[in-house]
């Protein structure tokens, strides 16, 4: 497999040599001259110029900047840095994997960097000088070997302005020198060449703080080799050593427009960068150039290197290229003196580092979307009549103040579910939202027929979600509500109409049992008044058995339903006035209910349709006081008669009671004008 | 069932990328003039198989260097300084042997411990005739020694206890070599060094943590200084040379704890350092064949 052509060795031989003759023309022209996070020498980063950008998807940056910035992490991510060295041949190496992972306001970081090394080798001055047959000389070599091999981090949200955390990254050094190992025996002498190995690996920790005031504008202040802790001393590699020097590093950021990026940083031994990052929205994510420059107090020119990056992230990946390029002959054999006088500071960059080329991408293994809206309340503006389940998908049974967390419109998905009603979660019509602005969305549920029998009343926790993508709700609600029983009844009149027409199977049944033992009565009389007779005989024989029976005492009020009231042989006005009702209603007599709200108890009524025409009135009575004119849909005039479902005495007196009551209240007290009176249809 | 195939992918693709990985090259440091510096040194070992050691390695007590393989001549000039117990003897003197590089003398196991060496006419340096004396050589064949005469050699040669390298074949000098032969007559121009002189500082002792041998010379600053390192054995007479070093002519050596430590002092009874400083040159003479010249001033420090 060793023998495939990496594709990274493709494109960065490719690179190589397009870039090589055009380096710092590309640099300026290609690129705008853009700002970044990066860093002097003990933090430049893979990433570039892009580290740190604010508004990414994707947090690019490693443990070369602030320790407190991981906050951008979304949920899971994994991360991989591939990277190129430019020296007399090119080579290619994993630079860095990284795993991430937040909880809460808490942030996980770490990462295994096998590319991160650099080696040293030198003569160590010892010559070795064999004479056999011939003679042959071995210059003794030293070799230096320092890499970061992993590292850990942790920040914490304080809030949206403030992010503080800290990083421990173990550094291993190897320092494998050759020595002559001079044997002497009785009969032969030798040399042979030993290598002895002094390991100085240690940890190193840094803190970290982020503060933005305002989304333009930011700083950011770190340690820089705050603790060093080696894991082994050996006096003879001390010269080796890294210098570790300790350092404050202060970051400042500023986004004069949206989408361009300028910022700066300084570490107190001297060192800083400076650079610029432009954002252009692209297909579903953001484009971001970048190029930076940075001094370094060990490394020539004044200006060392430039850096320039390219990256794309959208929600669920990102993908980056950069580059650092030094301004210095970096493959030439240097003075040793000069290296153990003053030694390196970082691994990754330093005055011996060579030019590099990074591939990186970040992708989302489980991925948590960005809160966009959240609920500010909810209210429950009717508890669940399970009789009214129509009702319930044209009039919102709750409603919730919702806020739009981001800075573009967007369009929220309420749904609910209501244990014992639903079956699963119920959705509601959409509502777009402003940015930035509280809006008010609906909620509707509807009731599964086989769920609709409920028997006893109970409170339950309804559950509310608002979503703005397919997948995770971006919040999620919860409040208690009353389901009522099938029984109870809000006490509007107008939803009596939904126990009438719940049971026309029975009430037709029942209605033609009764008329059918009238056939000829029915058959014998005026066809104009057919229906007026139907209705004298169902009442005279409806009311046979049935007795008065108030609600039980209750904070809600109960209505029956026609088949209950019948089987229960009594009711209060509402049960005898559904139940009857139905009974019309199924054999085809349009009915109404008369609700007198004015009553100290309220109460309520039966008006029928006799489909006969003013003129015609005569046929059912001379006084005009016992029957009402309305006009059907069409505008006809129909004659309505008043019947009392409560007088159990017969139909005429049922009649006249209601009569007398309808004109007295109704239409002498202008209770219909004043509506205090209201004639509610069936349909 | 997308986040398996992602990590599947991403397992498949770290392995490949693992497999084409390599390291850069690494940085090398150098020294800026390449040649040896302070601490730097050059180190062989001598007499290999002790058992069977020849001078033939360029070392013997009077440090008159043997016959190097190559050379069908040998002119040397020596100013040999013995210090023991701070009383130094002084050797000078002059040497040279014409060997037959057609006959090899061997020892008793076949090894070849010289050539035979042959008397072409009168040598003469400033002017003085050498001596003609028997050339015998010492060698140890299976831990015995035994020597051997190849020939002849040609010897100006003084000793004293008071220095005489100044007056004769003079440090610094260039001395006239003539050598009146039956086949012609040959003169050479032979560049003698400055005087070298040694002192070595012993800390501690061998075997010892602190054990430290820390050698100083008058150093020119230039070129380079040899120094061997040789040993008495216990029970004999004769110096075995154990390693010979090549450093900075810069006055001061420290012998590295790592060599240092890996010498059998407990097997010698004395121990001799050598600081030698010379001057050597070839040339290709008709009647006499390729010659190596060589003076040398040599300090012996017994301890």
């Amino acid at each position: 497999m060793a023998e495939f052509i990496s594709p990274l060795k493709v494109f960065t031989t490719l690179f190589f040599r397009f870039a090589k003759n055009y380096s710092l023309t590309i640099s300026a022209i290609i690129f705008m001259i853009l700002m970044n996070r990066n860093n002097a020498q003990t933090a430049v980063d893979v990433y570039g110029s892009l580290s740190g950008v604010p508004g990414l998807p994707f947090r690019l940056n490693g443990f070369e900047s602030n320790p407190s910035n991981l906050n951008s992490i979304k949920d899971w991510e994994f991360g991989l840095s591939l990277g190129s060295s430019f020296t007399s041949e090119i080579s290619n190496n994993i630079y860095q994997l990284t795993l991430s992972k937040k909880i809460g306001d808490h942030y996980f970081y770490a990462r295994y960097s096998p590319g991160i090394k650099k080696e040293f080798n030198f003569k160590s001055g010892a010559t070795i000088i064999f004479q056999d047959d011939v003679k042959f000389e071995q210059e003794l070599q030293t070799n230096l070997r320092y890499e970061e091999l992993f590292g850990f981090g942790y920040s914490f949200k304080f809030s949206n302005k403030l992010n503080a955390g800290f990083n421990l990254r173990y550094f291993g050094q190897e320092f494998s020198e050759e020595r002559p190992d001079l044997i002497f025996s009785d009969t032969l002498n030798f040399i042979s060449i030993t290598n002895v190995t002094t390991n100085r690996d240690f940890w190193r920790a840094d803190i970290g703080l982020d503060y933005f005031p305002s989304p333009q504008f930011g700083l950011s202040l770190s340690s820089v080799n705050l603790i060093n802790a080696l894991e082994s001393t050996a006096d003879d590699a001390a010269q080796f050593e890294m210098k570790n020097e300790k350092a404050a590093k202060i970051g400042v950021y500023y986004q004069p427009v949206r989408g361009f990026n300028l910022s700066a940083d300084y570490e107190t031994t001297n060192s800083f960068s400076f650079g610029l990052n432009q954002s252009l929205p692209f297909l579903s994510g953001v484009f971001t150039f970048g190029i930076s420059s940075f001094h370094d107090k060990y490394q020539q020119p004044y200006i060392c290197a430039v850096s320039p990056a390219i990256n794309y992230s959208s929600d669920f990946f990102s993908i980056s290229i950069a580059g650092i390029k030094y301004f210095s002959d970096r493959t030439a054999a240097k003075p040793l003196n000069e290296f153990l006088q003053e030694g390196i500071n970082d691994v990754f960059n330093n005055q011996y580092s060579f030019d590099k080329l990074f591939l990186s991408v970040n992708v989302a293994l489980s991925f948590i979307p960005e809160q966009k809206v959240k609920f500010v309340d909810v209210e429950i503006e009717r508890e669940i009549f399970p009789v009214l389940s129509d009702e319930y998908q044209t009039m919102a049974f709750a409603s919730a103040k919702v806020l739009n967390l981001t800075d573009d419109l967007i369009t929220v998905k309420p749904s609910s579910y209501i244990p014992k009603i639903n079956e699963e979660r119920v959705f509601s019509p959409q509502t777009i939202l402003a940015a930035g602005d509280t809006g008010v969305v609906s909620f509707f549920t509807t009731i599964k027929e086989d769920l609709v029998n409920i028997d006893k009343r109970e409170i339950v926790q309804a559950e509310f979600y608002i979503n703005t993508s397919a997948g995770e709700p971006d919040d999620i609600f919860q409040k208690p509500l009353l389901i009522n029983d099938i029984n109870s009844w809000d006490g509007k009149v107008i939803t009596l109409r939904y126990f009438v027409k719940s049971e026309y199977n029975y009430s037709l049944e029942y209605a033609k049992n009764i008329l059918s033992n009238f056939k000829s009565e029915i058959d014998a009389a005026d066809p104009r008044i057919k229906n007026f007779e139907k209705v004298r005989i169902l009442f005279n024989q409806f009311i046979k058995e049935m007795l008065y029976v108030a609600d039980p005492r209750a904070s809600v009020e109960r209505v029956q339903f026609p088949n209950q009231t019948i089987k229960l042989k009594g009711g209060d006005c509402d049960d005898l006035s559904v139940a009857f009702s139905s009974l019309l209603e199924s054999i085809g007599i349009q009915t109404a209910f008369v609700d007198y709200k004015s009553d100290e108890v309220s109460h309520v009524n039966l008006l029928i349709n006799t489909n006969l025409v003013p003129d015609e009135a005569a046929l059912i009575t001379a006084n005009d006081r016992k029957y009402f004119i309305r006009k059907n849909l069409s505008g006809k005039e129909e004659i309505w008669i008043p019947l009392e479902m409560t007088s159990l005495t017969d139909f005429p007196t049922a009649w006249s009671v209601a009569a007398s009551k309808f004109y007295s209240e109704a239409v002498d007290g202008l209770g219909l004008a004043k509506g205090t009176i209201q004639i509610v249809d069936i349909y | 069932m997308l986040t398996k195939i992602k990590i599947s992918l991403t397992a498949f693709l770290l392995v490949f990328i693992f497999s084409a990985c390599n390291d850069p090259v690494p940085t090398e440091l150098i020294n800026p003039d390449d040649e040896l510096t302070e601490d730097n040194f050059e180190l062989e070992l001598l007499s290999p198989e002790p058992d069977e050691y020849v001078y033939a390695n360029g070392y013997d007590s009077t440090g008159i260097v043997s016959p190097v393989p190559g050379f069908a001549s040998l002119i040397n000039i020596s100013h040999v300084k013995n210090t023991f117990n701070n009383v130094t003897k002084y050797k000078s003197g002059g040497l040279a042997i014409f060997f037959d590089t057609t006959r090899a003398v061997r020892s008793p196991r076949g090894r070849v411990i010289g050539f035979s060496a042959r008397i072409l006419g009168r040598v003469s340096f400033n002017g003085d005739s050498a001596a003609v004396l028997p050339y015998r050589i010492k060698y140890f064949d299976r831990g015995i020694q035994r020597d051997t005469l190849l020939g002849f050699r040609h010897i100006l040669y003084r000793e004293s206890f008071s220095q005489i390298g100044y007056t004769f074949l003079p440090y610094g000098s260039n001395v006239d070599f003539k050598l009146d032969a039956f086949a012609g007559n040959k003169k050479l121009m032979i560049p003698v060094p400055d005087e070298i002189i040694g002192q070595v500082n012993v800390a501690g002792k061998p075997f010892q943590n602190n054990f430290r041998l820390d050698l100083t010379w008058n150093g020119k600053g230039r070129g380079r200084t040899e120094i061997i390192i040789g040993g008495v054995p216990t029970g004999r007479s004769e110096v075995f040379p154990i390693l010979r070093l090549w450093t900075k002519d810069d006055g001061k050596f420290v012998i590295p704890k790592n060599i240092l430590t890996r010498i059998p002092f407990d097997k010698f009874d004395k121990i001799v350092i050598t600081f030698l400083r010379k001057n050597e040159s070839y040339k290709n003479e008709n009647s006499i064949g390729r010659v190596y010249i060589t003076a040398q001033s040599i300090h012996n420090i017994i301890f």
